[in-house]
């Protein structure tokens, strides 16, 4: 089952294209990286799926239902950039009004979370640091067991011991119940220990979209003269390449190398860099393999 | 699929821990099998012993599962580890380790080589090089997979896993 | 553990929400109409107790005669005296202006601070991914406060229309069933006027989605639709199914007590109207006999046209309905933007 479908998803504001044209097709138990540059159209489809934005072309379907309607909202969580909350009521205030608005709510794992943070039940929310509100929107959107967890970084605004605990917390859940996330992250080292699934988005459109298996299956880092550079891009398509002297460092979509050239696998890292450097050629097929 | 079940909070189920070390380059399930690999050969883990629970894994490193999944999987195939559903992962068959008087014949080996390279005027560095630059060659097998021993290029050519 | 919760019971639980949140305006709003209740009980108690102990009570009549001769007839003139204290006794227009206006405030510190802040606080991007739709939680919440507004409201304009029995004689023009006072001072009025104001709210806080901007327009458009209310009740309401009289010297040919003069003119027998103005002007200084003989030598009558005091009711009571439409209206399309820009 795919967690998530797109199909020429696009959403204008005013004049400009904040996302077009968007093809995916996510399957389920993934957890999916989302990466592009500030204003690539990460927030807007984040956005969509979650239903806080209507599209203007295409459509999305989450979990099997149309993004925005009851029972996607029903299974899907979504924190947003802003975290957003109640900020003028008491945290225990903040948890009743949530536990009213929801059919699903777990109070157990929600007070067992809650407690281990360093946070009261009557301080007000709009007076917690930004980490601590982070955790709080998170346990909320948990405490709903969603089948899909959207978050666009809400990590950002917890410090490394923390981030670690929050994203051991989420794998477990990803182990234990399926749960699929999508998060967009610009911290790419963390890339390849927790995703599955990777979606690069630039200028509003998908550049990449595949699992992390196939795409390391598929991409080599080669290193050879500088000279046969131009004649390796007509042998095997060649993402980016990098000059340095007489030697040249390429990433290309290959798995075999061509002779005379040096082969290793890439990492996740280069491979992610690689995407983003280069904008998007409509020539270049686009890579899209499910598992 | 590798599921570890069992709700019982007794920690420390197995006698070793894994650990993340980013700066290798080398992705996470690899180095979860090699550490499993150190660990046999240092006698840490013997044939019987439970490797790490996933939820335990995935908990404490914020890994996916399904890297954890993955290097469990690359171990099965070696045949060194094998899962019990429900129960967990066990070490099955500690891997081939090489004979000390081979090992003796192969340090020997390796002396003469230095002395011929020293004596072509090779320095320290440019022997580091050249041997890091044979041992990645070798390791690639040029694109086709290691021809180490369990290595993607040696099952190719029909080595002994 | 999960806790399944039912959905058939979303009302009471959009309640709590409602508690949690918005306590101030929960409590303020419809306590503000039942503070204005309690004064104006209180208020008209005062007067009626000192009406009757100065005797005064049957000066107050709805006859169309001077009250102060009424009063002078009754006893003697030292009532002139007490009658003119009593007129001076409290402002009756600055009293119903302000129990009026109370829809009004309900409304803009209200009813569009709490849709607007939603947007602007960004708590509609939490609200939006619960359970809940857009469109329950706004009308459950929003709802409920509007409930408990028009009800306040409703026993505000008990107490006002009671207080204005007494209150009504102070007028300056005198009483007056079919003067804007008379008509806003009464329960079903008050009631759809802070309907009107409180769906005007909604929408304007969906529509703009910034705080103070809302309440601009919003003050604006509520000042508009007044105003548009109080000119077309009377020159297009009122003259709704109205009926025209010659007067002439026969007593029976005349329109009944207490009616709504609409226009008077003159015209001849299956004429046209005239220019009332120049009619007028030609019969200035003549006694009315010599303006009698005037018009019948030129074959003209004095028309009225004149709305029955019978009909009041059912006018009124339109108006209100008209004004529970729109609001009708204005929730509608609320609803419908909502659903068209969720959380943007």
């Amino acid at each position: 089952m795919n967690v998530i479908e797109t199909v020429g998803l696009g959403k204008r504001y005013r004049q400009t294209w904040a996302l077009r044209d968007c093809r995916l097709t996510i399957p389920a138990g993934q957890v999916t990286a989302l990466v592009g540059p500030n204003g690539a159209g990460k927030t807007t489809l984040l956005r969509i799926l979650a239903g806080l934005a209507t599209p203007t072309a295409g459509t999305a379907t989450v979990v099997g239902h149309a993004a925005g309607s009851q029972q996607a909202r029903d299974a899907v969580s979504a924190v947003d950039q802003a975290v957003p909350l109640y900020r003028h009521l008491r945290v225990r205030d903040l948890l009743a009004a949530a536990r009213a608005l929801n059919d699903r709510w777990d109070t157990d794992l929600a007070e067992q979370r809650l407690s281990s943070l360093p946070l009261t039940m009557s301080s007000k929310v709009g007076k917690l640091s930004g980490g601590q509100q982070a955790q709080l929107a998170l346990t909320l959107a948990m405490a709903r067991h969603p089948r899909l967890l959207l978050l666009d970084e809400p990590l950002a605004s917890l410090d490394p011991l923390a981030r670690q605990e929050v994203l051991g917390w989420l794998m477990t859940c990803v182990a234990e119940d399926g749960l699929s996330v999508v998060f967009s992250s610009h911290v790419i080292t963390e890339l390849e220990r927790v995703a599955t699934y990777l979606v690069v988005l630039s200028q509003g459109q998908v550049q990449l979209a595949a699992t992390v298996d196939s795409l390391l299956d598929s991409h080599l880092a080669l290193t050879g003269p500088a000279a046969d550079a131009d004649r390796l891009a007509g042998q095997v398509p060649v993402i980016t390449a990098q000059q340095a002297g007489r030697q040249t460092q390429v990433l290309a979509r290959t798995d075999t190398a061509p002779p005379g050239w040096a082969a290793r696998p890439v990492t996740m890292e280069e491979l992610v860099l690689g995407y983003l450097r280069e904008p998007s050629p409509r020539a270049r097929p686009r890579l899209e393999v499910a598992r | 699929m590798i599921t570890d079940k069992p709700d019982s909070d007794d920690g420390g189920v197995s006698p070793i821990a894994f650990y993340l070390d980013r700066g290798l380059g080398v992705p996470t399930y690899l180095q979860f099998v090699h550490q499993v690999d150190y660990a046999l050969r240092l006698g840490f883990l013997g044939v019987g012993d439970q490797l790490p629970r996933i939820k335990d894994v995935t908990r404490s490193l914020a890994v996916n599962p399904d890297t954890v999944m993955k290097a469990y999987r690359e171990l099965e195939m070696r045949g060194i580890a094998a899962g019990r559903p429900g129960v967990g992962t066990f070490i099955t068959r500690a891997p081939d380790v090489v004979g000390l008087k081979q090992l003796a014949t192969l340090q020997k080996k390796l002396s003469t080589w230095l002395a011929e390279a020293a004596e072509a005027g090779v320095d320290e560095l440019g022997i580091k090089a050249l041997f890091t630059a044979a041992l990645r060659d070798f390791s690639d097998g040029g694109g086709a997979g290691s021809r180490f021993p369990g290595g993607a290029g040696a099952r190719r050519e029909g080595g002994a896993a | 553990m999960t806790v399944p919760m039912i959905s058939a019971i979303k009302v009471p639980r959009m309640t709590r929400v409602t508690w949690y949140k918005h306590r101030t305006l929960v409590l303020g709003i419809p306590g503000m109409f039942l503070l204005a209740a309690t004064l104006l009980v209180i208020d008209s108690l005062l007067q009626r107790h000192w009406i009757s102990a100065h005797h005064f009570t049957n000066c107050l009549t709805y006859a169309n005669i001077d009250t102060s001769s009424q009063c002078l007839t009754e006893n003697s003139s030292p009532a002139q005296g007490v009658f003119a204290e009593f007129v001076n006794y409290w402002r009756t227009e600055g009293a119903v202006l302000a129990v009026f206006s109370l829809a009004a405030v309900a409304g803009l510190f209200g009813g569009v601070p709490w849709v607007a802040r939603e947007f602007e606080g960004g708590g509609f991007r939490f609200t939006w991914t619960q359970s809940v739709s857009p469109r329950r939680w706004l009308l459950g919440t929003f709802g409920l406060l509007t409930l408990l507004s028009v009800v306040a409201a409703a026993i505000c304009g008990v107490a006002a229309h009671w207080w204005f029995q007494v209150a009504q004689f102070r007028l300056d023009g005198g009483t007056n069933p079919w003067g804007w006072e008379s008509v806003e001072m009464t329960p079903l009025s008050m009631a759809s006027w802070t309907l009107l104001a409180m769906a005007l709210a909604l929408l304007l806080g969906v529509l703009i989605r910034r705080v103070l901007p809302a309440m601009i327009v919003f003050a604006v458009t509520f000042g508009g639709c007044v105003l548009a209310a109080q000119t077309w009740l009377p020159e297009f309401l009122f003259r709704v199914g109205e009926s025209s009289v010659r007067i002439t010297t026969n007593p029976n040919q005349t329109y009944p007590e207490m009616s709504y003069i609409a226009q008077t003119w003159y015209a001849r027998p299956g004429g046209p109207k005239l220019n009332t103005l120049a009619v007028v002007e030609q019969l200035q200084g003549y006694s009315l006999a010599q303006q009698d003989r005037w018009l019948a030598q030129r074959h003209l009558s004095e028309w009225i046209a004149y709305q029955p005091h019978s009909h009041l009711v059912w006018l009124v009571l339109a108006r209100n309905g008209i004004l529970v439409a729109v609001a009708a209206v204005l929730v509608v399309a609320s609803v419908w933007w909502l659903r068209r820009r969720p959380a943007e």
